[in-house]
């Protein structure tokens, strides 16, 4: 089983007059040094969100989450999230660190004596770097747990400590189980990494089955699946970045398109927002934030 | 044959095209509702627009002419001027205010003293469903407040109606001339109020 992930990095902030009504509230929250890091943040989640098609909200989202994760360093942030849903999938955990000096002595906080070895194997010369790479799929990993209230670094465990693509484990549970990729990333490592459940442990649904005609979650395949039905045209040629304009150069035929939307997902949309909407992304995003 | 002058042949041209809008529209908002009484509401009223135009069409005919091809209807202004609407309160507003707009145009039209009998009839028969357009959009309205709040809808009424002043106005400088005879060449902005 695997589950193919897409990441978002970015060093802009979010422009503040698109966000949403929660988010400007949380921004007001924050200290004021601490404002454009947390905009970068957003950002980098808000378009991966409209890419996936999910509501783009970014207040919505707590983590850890079974799709999603987020990561910032100073001045960038990495969004990275499940391209679709998978049915093991249990999270999903991402993790950058700029290179930086560091404390060869520290290895034995989070890394297991096998992990140790194979460091302690390396050119001396080697040993920082890879120490960082690890430090960062150890914390994708911890991120990508959905049972990490009581874990720590140390209880994750690489099968390969040499792998950039591996595989790992929770030492005292077995369970979940973890994929994990590594890479470099403008003067930096970055991990991913993918929680499974076990076969005889099922996850939760990540888009429920609906049972009511009020759906739980909205994903940019549902709305792409009306939008086709309404305006006659293949849900194969409907894409997050399809605009508007190009599905409906005729107005009534976007009001049309509005109007179904909200009586299907049982919204309402106002013409502030709509204005700002100009793709199906972001479309699917405006009706999952509002369900 | 009676003699249409142009500007009564545009007219009543208009008068057709503006009815064809209205039905395209909202045979596309039934086609999005759902099962309810304004779901069979909505389809009425998108049948009752096609047959306006259909009235209009074989009352230019019976005049001895063919209906004009005009491109743009006054709809098409109120979008320009209001925005699209966002959701089905705004349709049910904008539907509002135009179909207030419409009985005063039309009531205007029968006021005035040399319109043809033929027309007189066109209009009167359309006036009977327009009355119970605004009665049911009124009261589609009236059931909406409870979900969008009266102060939202209240607001929405009073936007459009703002538009509809602006677009008749509009309308008036460049049309003026062609349906000046229906009054005494004033320019009458008076809108509907609320409902």
């Amino acid at each position: 089983m695997t589950a193919t992930v897409l990441a978002v990095w970015t060093r802009q902030p979010l422009a503040t007059h698109s966000l949403t009504g929660r988010e400007r509230d949380r921004l007001a929250e924050l200290p004021q040094r601490a404002r454009r890091e947390w905009l970068v943040s957003r950002h980098a989640l808000r378009v991966l969100l409209g890419v996936l098609g999910l509501p783009r909200d970014t207040t919505g989202y707590a983590f850890p989450h079974r799709r999603l994760s987020l990561t910032h360093i100073e001045g960038a942030a990495v969004a990275a999230g499940a391209v679709r849903p998978v049915p093991r999938l249990a999270g999903i955990g991402v993790d950058l660190e700029a290179d930086r000096p560091v404390q060869v002595d520290t290895a034995r906080f989070f890394l297991d004596e096998h992990e140790r070895s194979w460091l302690a194997s390396l050119p001396e010369r080697a040993r920082p770097t890879e120490q960082l790479r690890l430090w960062t799929v150890k914390e994708a990993l911890f991120k990508a747990d959905p049972d990490n209230r009581h874990t720590v670094l140390l209880d994750y465990s690489t099968l390969d400590a040499s792998a950039r693509r591996g595989r790992a484990r929770a030492r005292q549970h077995g369970e979940p189980l973890f994929g994990y990729a590594s890479a470099r990333l403008r003067g930096a490592h970055l991990s991913i990494a993918a929680a499974f459940h076990g076969e005889t442990r099922t996850a939760q649904p990540i888009a429920p089955e609906r049972q009511t005609p009020v759906p739980t979650a909205v994903t940019f395949d549902e709305v792409a699946d009306r939008i086709s039905t309404t305006l006659s045209i293949p849900v194969e040629k409907l894409t997050p970045q399809t605009t508007l304009r190009e599905l409906a150069a005729d107005s009534f035929l976007l009001v049309e398109m509005a109007v179904d939307l909200q009586e299907e997902f049982d919204t309402i949309f106002t013409q502030d927002e709509l204005r700002e909407i100009t793709t199906l992304g972001e479309l699917a995003g405006l009706v999952g934030a509002k369900v | 044959m009676t003699t249409l002058s142009e500007n009564d042949l545009w007219l009543l041209s208009f008068y057709r095209s503006s009815e064809i809008n209205g039905a395209l529209f909202f045979g596309r908002v039934a086609r999005t509702l759902r099962g309810g009484p304004l779901q069979a509401d909505v389809t009425h009223h998108f049948a009752d627009e096609a047959n306006h135009a259909k009235y209009w069409t074989r009352c230019i005919e019976d005049l001895g002419y063919n209906a004009e091809k005009l491109s743009g209807a006054y709809q098409d202004q109120y979008l320009e001027a209001v925005g699209l609407p966002a959701n089905l309160m705004e349709v049910m507003a904008i539907t509002q205010v135009f179909e207030k707009r419409v009985i005063g145009q039309y009531h205007r039209h029968l006021r005035a003293p040399e319109t043809h009998p033929r027309v007189r009839q066109t209009i009167e028969t359309i006036m009977e469903d327009e009355r119970w357009h605004v009665k049911y959009v009124r009261d589609a309205l009236q059931e909406m407040a409870k979900k969008y709040g009266q102060q939202l809808v209240d607001d929405t009424l009073a936007r459009f109606t703002a538009a509809d002043e602006e677009v008749y106005a509009k309308t008036l400088a460049e049309y003026g001339e062609r349906i000046a005879f229906l009054g005494d060449g004033a320019v009458d902005l008076s809108v509907p109020g609320p409902a």
